[in-house]
Order: structure tokens, then C-alpha cells, then sequence
């Protein structure tokens, strides 16, 4: 098999900063990157509000062997960027000299402890592969985001080591032309706290944030 | 009855924008008040998933553009309708913008339904759920995902009930006519 050379990163989040979906994306890049991979990295909403930036994105996406996206679900699909950001793709494609043999890789993330909530998400995501002409590679939900919130795995220490394990066993198949393997998305599927927890942990953050803003 | 319609179609997508009007006469013959939103002709920002409309100013998106009139007008509605191509099995990415924008709608606390956890609503009363979605000629697999998706959006927006159709551009616009009656039956 080739060995990975260059890699699109691309976060689907709207947030400009703290994003748990750029978090999810990085745990994976890293590693590339520390092996001597190309890693450009983007984000969503930047493309749609920066022509120059959307051309030079679709030329790497042209000439790179594997295509990261990591996604928030909203309202159980994608979030309105990224869907755009699909249909420029798709649009792009249609005429475009893209390399033969790209891969695609997806993660979805959501805020409840169910990893089901993103399936229709990664369903839209296949989709668009088939679309763009992107061979599929692997699917990673992720479920109880919050606990994540935008921080990097690594400041959890303890608590995200299976992720950060995953997510170097999912790296290290990927640079060898491999699909991610299953034992990867199986351990990255459950939530990093027993369910009630983070119902509890869910609630209560709500109520302190509304308060610091002056709310109840 | 009322009906709140959000036309997701694309500039360059003049057969939804017919299927639109079809779909707004259809509910007009069946007795509805329809207002329709062609959703690329209004000033509707992104959500930039910060959460205000839970936390900051509740029950509204802190960008003050037309999501917020829109989202008022939906949650007084009897019935709230969606009309978008199928895109990769989902919304428009115009559509999509809009529907991003009905989480103010929901409260961030959760709720058990089944074995899963949706968040609790925020309101007493929530519309039904109608889609039509268009798609060039008959594909199963992205059927699939677009009539889960409307399923999953109505327990998302008030365990409403839901009916999800599809129409092939091949296809005449007499025959969306056809395709809602039954439907609309379940929705009023």
C-alpha cells in the first residue's frame, strides 16, 4: 500500500474557537504530521466567507489521498457550513482533474450521550463521498461532546486516554492505506462517562452558564 | 390552520421553487393559511453554535436577522413545511441554514425517549412536521436517509407528528398534489 503523503483536514463546526470538532480532527493529524505526512487544515465557515481560501481548498482537496472531516450534529445532521461546503465540493468535482484513489474519513460528534444521534449525519457523509468521488475509509461517532468542550484530549489526561489510543491506532492504519479499524471506532463510540453523569453534569452546566449571564 | 412553508431551493433550482408553489397550493385547496418563506431571499445568518438562545436570551437566536421572525412565526403554526431538493439524502444547505436556527425552540435540559435522550421542549405546543423533497429520478438509498432525518427532526421538535415525501423532477407537478393528500389527512 502507498504510504500517506498528503492529507485536507477539514473542521464542519461554525465555532471560531473552542470547537470540539477541531479537537476530534487534531487528535488524528497530529499523528500524520508527526510522521512526515502534509496536513492543511480548514475550517467550514472560513470557505464560505473567503472565496481566495475556498480555491486554494479545492485545489488541495484535488491533490491530496485523504480527505479528514470532523462535524458537530446539528438537528441531527449536518451544520448548515459544512452542508454548503458538500455542495461546492460536489459542484467543484464535477469538472475537476482530482487525483484518483482519495479517501475519505468522517467523525461526528454530538452533545448527548448516544452515539446513534450522529448516524444520519456520517449516512449524509457516504453520500457525499459517493457524490465527490471519495472512497470511503471509516465513520467515528462520537457521543457526550461536553465532556470534550473544546478542549484537547490530552488536558483530560486520564480520563481521554482510550481516545487518544484510538485515535493513534485509527492514524497509524490510515498512513498505511488501511480503513480505520473497527476495534478504533468501537472504543471511540462510548462516551467517556457512564450516561446519568453527564445528564446531571449536562443539566447543571446549562443552569450556571444561563446564571453568568444573568438568566434565572 | 396554519402553515409556516420554508422553501429551501437554490438559485439555480427553479424546479423547486415550482414544487414549492405546488406544495403551497396544495395546502391552500386543503383549507391551511400558508405563509411561505423562500429562505435564500432573506437575511438569515449562520448558527455559529454558541448556545445564547439557551442560555443568554432563551427561546431566541442572538443574531438578529430574519431566523428570529421566522422561528416565531413556526412555533405559532399548526403545521411547518419544508420543501428542498435532496441533497447527499439530506436538507439543502439553504434549508439547513433555517433549521440550525429552530434549536431556541428546544430547552437544553434532557429528556428520556426510549433508550434514547432528546432535549425537552421548551414550549406546549410544537406544528407537525410535513418534507417534500425533489430528487432528479428515484435513488432508494438517499430516500432512506432523508425520511429518517424528518423523522428523527420531528422528535427532535416536539415528538410531532411527521410525513415525509419524495418527488422525482420527472414527474409532473400535478402529480405533488396527489403525493400530499393522504398525508396531509394525518397532519391536520
Amino acid at each position: 500500500m502507498t504510504k500517506l503523503t498528503r492529507v485536507v483536514s477539514l473542521v464542519g463546526s461554525p465555532k471560531a474557537k473552542n470547537s470540539t470538532s477541531a479537537v476530534l480532527g487534531d487528535s488524528l493529524t497530529t499523528h500524520f504530521e508527526a510522521h512526515g505526512v502534509d496536513v492543511k487544515s480548514y475550517q467550514s465557515h472560513r470557505l464560505l466567507r473567503r472565496s481566495a481560501e475556498m480555491v486554494s481548498f479545492l485545489d488541495d482537496l484535488d491533490r491530496c489521498e485523504l480527505f479528514v472531516v470532523s462535524t458537530p450534529t446539528y438537528v441531527d445532521s449536518l451544520p448548515y457550513v459544512l452542508t454548503a461546503v458538500f455542495e461546492a465540493i460536489a459542484a467543484h468535482r464535477v469538472e475537476s482533474s482530482a487525483k484518483q484513489g482519495q479517501r475519505i474519513l468522517c467523525i461526528a460528534n454530538c452533545g448527548f450521550p448516544e452515539p446513534e444521534h450522529n448516524d444520519i449525519a456520517l449516512d449524509i457523509c457516504r453520500v457525499f463521498a459517493d457524490a465527490a468521488g471519495f472512497d470511503w475509509c471509516g465513520g467515528i461517532r462520537i457521543s457526550a461532546g461536553g465532556v470534550i468542550n473544546g478542549m484537547p484530549l490530552e488536558a483530560r489526561g486520564g480520563l481521554t486516554r482510550n481516545y487518544r489510543d484510538a485515535f493513534a491506532q485509527a492514524a497509524h492504519a490510515l498512513i498505511d492505506g488501511e480503513d480505520v479499524p473497527e476495534t478504533a471506532v468501537e472504543i471511540l463510540s462510548k462516551p467517556l462517562i457512564p450516561r446519568k453523569m453527564y445528564l446531571v453534569a449536562g443539566s447543571v452546566g446549562w443552569i450556571a452558564r444561563a446564571r453568568q449571564e444573568g438568566i434565572g | 390552520m396554519r402553515a409556516v412553508l420554508l422553501n429551501g431551493s437554490r438559485t439555480d433550482n427553479s424546479v423547486v421553487d415550482e414544487m414549492a408553489i405546488s406544495v403551497g397550493e396544495t395546502l391552500v385547496k386543503q383549507g391551511l393559511n400558508v405563509t411561505s418563506y423562500t429562505l435564500r431571499d432573506h437575511k438569515i445568518g449562520y448558527c455559529i453554535g454558541c448556545f445564547g438562545c439557551w442560555t443568554k436570551s432563551p427561546g431566541e437566536c442572538v443574531i438578529k436577522d430574519d431566523n428570529r421572525e421566522i422561528a416565531e412565526d413556526i412555533i405559532q403554526g399548526d403545521l411547518l413545511v419544508f420543501v428542498t431538493p435532496i441533497v447527499f439524502g439530506g436538507y439543502s444547505a439553504e434549508l439547513k441554514r433555517m433549521v440550525d436556527h429552530l434549536i431556541p425552540l428546544i430547552s437544553p435540559f434532557f429528556r428520556k425517549l426510549h433508550t434514547e435522550t432528546h432535549h425537552r421542549m421548551r414550549y406546549s405546543h410544537y406544528p407537525n412536521l410535513l418534507a417534500v423533497g425533489s430528487l432528479p429520478a428515484p435513488d432508494p438509498r438517499q430516500e432512506s436517509i432523508f425520511h429518517e432525518l424528518v423523522r428523527r427532526n420531528a422528535i427532535s421538535l416536539g415528538d410531532a407528528e411527521s410525513r415525509s415525501l419524495v418527488w422525482y423532477e420527472s414527474d409532473t407537478l400535478a402529480t405533488i398534489d396527489e403525493l400530499m393528500h393522504d398525508e396531509l389527512e394525518v397532519l391536520r
